[in-house]
């Protein structure tokens, strides 16, 4: 079973400090989703919300149809591994594992077993006693293992080196083929995660600046090269994001997904036409310009 | 305060299966069982450095004179204030891990309330049990086994209701004044944590009185009592509402 | 195409096509579920889900209910006749106006390629099938990224 989410007109303040605005936003149960942003646009709080770890300061949250402020059944199907996990830290990760196996209705233990050996990870050791990396590979092997109907992983892969990450990206795909549920990864690392994710959630300034489907936005924004004239007479009336110049040369992405038509067009005028990753994408588009 | 039918009985820790249907009371039964291992630990420690500190103490004063009174009476304090500073750990490191597992607030209050009745007996248990194994012992070598009439309920070590009823109660202001201290410094940090000291670790000073025939005039035992009564009740419902709107605290990294 | 960029779904699909032009997937021979792809490629199921359903909708592969899915008996004849109708739009034409803005006469084009004809026969096509790389090697050179 997967829970899905329904976001409308969130808003979290901190004291004075206003975390997220009126953030309204759907993610589809059983899908792998990204949430994308810069630091502080809003994605722990997000991920804190829809966990019940804190309660939203105006707007609706809903996930699995029901509120998930103290409600026992939403709260035992939502897993959020903040970091290396809120877990016991002056005990053995042994400890912790059996401690969720009583509280986890899904926790799978012979999974979290295989996990702590993929990751190396001595289950007699205490977390304090980890470097930052096998903390986060720790976290990681909770939040597979709990097998949580909506699982959320906050930038779960901080410190973790990349052959530890890549076999995190295994683990979680081969589990979730096997046992399809909500996942949710917000991360810096677009790139890496690019070809995991089904749909994609972009923050910024504590806003939904956009939510595609990741296939739709693979194909947004092109960059075009070329003489500086032709290139803006074709860039011209569409959302320019970023313009170089070099000589006589001009390179300029444009938020906009060319059609064939559009890149023939651009072909006869003698331009280039390049794709822009996504990370380029999310950088260009939360860049400085203002969001509002 | 009503108490929440899915909580109604407490019931025992034990080795639970995992629960079919997620309820406030499955939570219930995994908080319960995570404070009392903690706090059962904690309490063999206390244990262990009663034992050696009253033998101790024994050997020492009656090698210098002849004991006149009773040495675990003074073990009254330590075993207020020392399950009291567990109960402020325990509240502080466990909430994270309680929510962090999926499990409500309703069911870490309730969790935590009945941790602290279990351990206030627990504890009132041990100082009992002391103190009427020191009486036999001294008893046995014909000292005078007397203790500070005006410090608690208790003028004889006798009495063992009394005792009983005055350390119980005595132990209990304990742990609740620690997960009420223990609370609103993980809600509102260290220094409104601090601040609120009078108000969170209070009600313990509050209790004292009421307990000792000394203070209060002669005012009746079951008047005391129902005044302490009411002074943990009020700090029994004030911890379950500050837990039950707690929100999880950011990772400090 | 002006780019390598297309949704991965669609590269995957093409990769699969390419599979089954050069022989490295025969007719009625099985074809990796959506779960074993998308784990042995590190991509989301459901991207693999519709490179899969695109091809069955063209009658590429056909499903065997709890099965899996299979080539189509005809999949290659007609993957070559489609290829064979692009490859006048997508590789002749551009030639054709990228030798007039080299100024190299056609009759020149033409000469050469009765050249290369000649040199290589007819043998090329069972060669291609034969030295076709393991479908995980075909991937991993491949532009999916």
């Amino acid at each position: 079973m997967s829970f899905g989410v329904e976001v409308q007109d969130l808003t979290v303040e901190y004291g004075r400090t206003v975390a997220l605005e009126r953030a309204s936003l759907t993610l589809a149960p059983g899908a792998i989703h990204g949430l994308l942003g810069r630091n502080g646009s809003g994605k722990t709080t997000l991920l804190s919300v829809l966990a019940a770890f804190r309660r939203p300061s105006a707007g609706r949250v809903l996930v699995d149809g029901e509120d998930p402020w103290e409600n026992p059944r939403v709260m035992a199907g939502t897993c959020l591994v903040r970091e290396s996990g809120d877990v016991e830290v002056d005990t053995g990760m042994k400890d912790t594992l059996d401690y969720l196996e009583r509280a986890r209705p899904h926790f799978d233990r012979d999974l979290a077993d295989r996990l702590m050996d993929t990751f190396e990870l001595d289950p007699r050791r205490k977390p304090t006693k980890l470097s930052r990396g096998k903390r986060s590979a720790f976290g990681a092997v909770v939040g597979l293992a709990t097998r949580a109907e909506l699982t959320l992983f906050d930038e779960v892969y901080l410190g973790m080196d990349a052959p530890s990450r890549h076999a995190f990206y295994d683990a979680l795909l081969e589990d979730y083929v096997e046992h399809p549920r909500t996942i949710v990864l917000s991360s810096h690392l677009i790139e890496e995660i690019e070809r995991l994710l089904e749909h994609v959630v972009i923050l910024d300034r504590g806003g939904v600046l956009l939510a595609e489907d990741a296939d739709v936005l693979g194909a947004r924004g092109a960059r075009v090269t070329g003489p500086g004239p032709a290139v803006d007479a074709f860039v011209a009336g569409r959302r320019v994001l970023r313009r170089e110049q070099l000589g006589p040369t001009v390179q300029a992405t444009v938020d906009a997904t060319l059609d064939d038509a559009a890149r023939a067009e651009a072909h006869a005028a003698g331009l280039e036409v390049g794709p822009v990753d996504l990370q380029s994408l999310v950088v260009h588009l939360t860049a400085k310009e203002p969001a509002r | 305060m009503s108490l929440p039918t899915s909580t109604a009985s407490p019931t025992p820790t034990r080795s639970t299966p995992r629960p079919a249907t997620p309820s406030h009371r499955s939570g219930y039964r995994t908080g319960l069982r995570w404070l009392l291992q903690t706090h059962g630990f904690m309490f063999l420690w206390a244990l262990g450095m009663l034992v050696v500190l009253v033998a101790a103490a024994t050997i020492i004063v009656s090698n210098v004179t002849t004991p006149a009174g009773s040495i675990v009476q003074h073990a009254r304090q330590g075993l207020t204030w020392f399950p009291f500073s567990i109960a402020i750990v325990g509240i502080t490191t466990y909430t994270n891990i309680h929510i962090g597992a999926g499990l409500t607030r309703r069911s870490l209050g309730w969790a935590a309330l009945t941790a602290a009745v279990v351990m206030a007996v627990a504890y009132a248990a041990l100082f009992t049990l002391a103190l009427q194994l020191e009486r036999a012992v001294y008893g046995w070598t014909g000292w005078a086994h007397g203790v500070d009439g005006a410090g608690g309920l208790f003028t004889s070590s006798g009495q063992v209701g009394l005792v009983v009823l005055d350390v119980g109660l005595l132990f209990l202001a304990g742990q609740l004044s620690g997960v009420l201290v223990g609370i609103v410094y993980y809600r509102a940090g260290g220094w409104w944590g601090t601040l609120a000291l009078p108000l969170t670790a209070g009600p313990i000073l509050l209790a004292t009185p009421a307990l000792s025939t000394a203070a209060l005039g002669d005012l009746g035992l079951a008047p005391r009592v129902v005044l302490v009564l009411l002074v943990l009740g009020a700090m029994s419902l004030a911890a379950h509402r500050l837990i039950l709107g707690v929100q999880v605290r950011k990772l400090a990294t | 195409m002006f780019d390598g960029r297309d949704p991965i779904y669609l590269q995957i699909a093409d990769r699969i096509r390419t599979e089954i032009l050069n022989g490295s997937l025969r007719e009625e021979e099985q074809v990796m579920s959506t779960t074993q792809y998308a784990t042995t490629y590190r991509i989301n199921p459901a991207t693999a889900a519709k490179a899969f359903a695109q091809l069955v909708d063209e009658g590429v592969l056909y499903k065997r209910r709890g099965v899996g899915m299979f080539v189509s008996p005809e999949a290659r004849d007609q993957l070559m006749a489609g290829r064979r109708e692009r490859f006048f739009t997508d590789v002749l034409e551009p030639l054709v106006a990228e030798a007039r803005v080299l100024g190299i006469p056609l009759t020149e084009v033409a000469d050469r390629l009765r050249q290369l004809d000649a040199g290589s026969g007819p043998t090329a096509a069972p060669q291609v099938a034969r030295t076709a790389a393991p479908e995980g090697a075909a991937l991993e050179d491949g532009g999916v990224r």
